[in-house]
């Protein structure tokens, strides 16, 4: 049945909640299709150009083989830009640490893409003057409290170098560690 | 290191603004803090520019469309905050108390507010890279958007057709690699501007057509009205500025 992988491909996403691997073999077997699919489309418009008016047995198989082909060309179009979503989405929870984990799931144009989005954000919030992947939630206090889960080394703060190992807990300006918070490295001691 | 809690000061949750008193403390103290700082001074002008901000950030929020940039509001708060963190930069060198009540307070309510302002800018980073496709076909929604969007704007495309160039449609034949309508249905999809929202009407309209066609239905609208009502239908309204999303 026409459009098979192309469907199978968009079920995988859509039981993944947040990035599957890139399935390469996917994306060729849907091109592969797409060109399997086009010889009798071709065949029918050259050879049998005239039957086309009347005929509705070379008109329907058009109809049928083109339709097939735009479906799938749709499909992985979504497949594409649904990663490229969810890709992006990662990078604003995550920051610059983004890359790391999910690198293994990346293709390679997928990795291109996100150093260069990372470059086309941090441009953007140059020209406007503020970091848009801070504060994404109103800010309630000027100072949190927190608890160290992950180790994350030092981190600088207007009273010095503040070493964060596991298991302590610290008070700091929300400012410092919020990105550190929302990347799990930190839990907010409520 | 880093304590706000001085043995002799109360503390403060600012999120609620609850104020838990000391024995032989009370408001009197917090009034000493406060009392030089002039009411005539903390800007009514600044309020209003706040307030603007805070109802055009609002408006995009539960807009399905991209609305022009307000530069003058953004250009104006901008500026306000800029000063104003400086200002509260010096009064921290040269006390030596940096963390005084009055600092934090105002640390504090620059955080707020350049919080309001990249909620504005997140927004509409997000409606722009929803449909990008889009906003290139539609020269009207381009013009909308702040000089520096419309660069994003534009490397944001370049990427992402890259990518599928590279990815898959460089798998194709030259006749079939084109991003464009597919069937019926065109790849660049625009805002569904059927959404239904939630508004306020400000300034009283009188008798207005809110229905599909020019005169289906006609609703009265007066100023205080909240409405549910499809974004297409207040469109124009929004636009002139006669209602506020909420």
């Amino acid at each position: 049945m026409h459009g098979r992988r192309g469907a199978e491909l968009l079920e995988e996403l859509r039981k993944t909640k947040w990035l599957p691997p890139y399935s390469e073999s996917g994306i060729r077997q849907i091109a592969a299709e797409i060109k399997e699919l086009l010889e009798p489309f071709l065949e029918i418009i050259t050879a049998h150009r005239a039957s086309l008016q009347n005929d509705p047995r070379y008109i329907s198989g058009v109809v049928v083989f083109y339709r097939s082909v735009q479906r799938n060309k749709r499909c992985a179009l979504a497949y594409l830009m649904n990663r490229l979503r969810r890709i992006v989405a990662f990078r604003w929870l995550f920051g610059q640490a983004a890359p790391a984990r999910l690198d293994q799931n990346l293709s390679g144009a997928e990795r291109q893409f996100l150093l260069k989005y990372n470059a086309l954000l941090g441009e953007y919030c140059d020209a406007v003057g503020l970091d848009l992947t801070a504060d994404q939630s109103p800010p309630r206090d000027l100072y949190v409290e927190v608890r160290v889960i992950a180790d994350c080394g030092d981190i600088l703060t207007e009273a010095g170098p503040v070493a964060l190992k596991p298991g302590t807990a610290h008070f700091l300006k929300r400012t410092d560690v919020e990105h550190l918070i929302r990347q799990g490295s930190l839990q907010h001691i409520l | 290191m880093g304590s706000t809690n001085n043995d002799d000061q109360p503390r403060f949750s600012f999120g609620s603004m609850a104020l838990t008193e000391e024995p032989g403390r009370g408001p009197l103290a917090i009034d000493s803090h406060l009392s030089h700082l002039d009411p005539d001074q903390l800007g009514g002008q600044l309020n209003e520019t706040l307030d603007k901000l805070r109802t055009v950030a609002v408006n995009e929020y539960f807009c399905p469309e991209i609305l022009p940039f307000e530069t003058e509001t953004i250009q104006a708060m901008s500026s306000e905050v800029k000063q104003q963190t400086e200002l509260v930069e010096e009064e921290e060198d040269e006390s030596v108390d940096a963390l005084s009540f009055e600092s934090q307070l105002k640390r504090m309510e620059i955080d707020r507010i350049n919080y309001l302002l990249r909620h504005y800018y997140r927004m509409r980073i997000k409606k722009i890279e929803g449909s990008v496709l889009f906003i290139f076909k539609d020269l009207n929604t381009f013009e909308l958007l702040s000089k520096h969007e419309q660069n994003f704007a534009t490397g944001y495309m370049d990427l992402v057709e890259e990518h599928f160039k590279k990815s898959f449609l460089s798998m194709l034949p030259k006749k079939v690699q084109v991003l464009d309508k597919d069937g019926n249905v065109d790849h660049a999809t625009g805002p569904n501007l059927h959404k239904f929202v939630f508004c306020k009407v400000k300034n009283s309209v009188g008798s207005y057509a809110v229905g599909e066609e020019a005169g289906d239905e006609t609703l009265d609208l007066n100023q205080g009205d909240i409405l549910c009502i499809r974004y297409k239908s207040i469109q124009q309204l929004l636009m002139k500025g006669d209602v506020d999303l909420i």
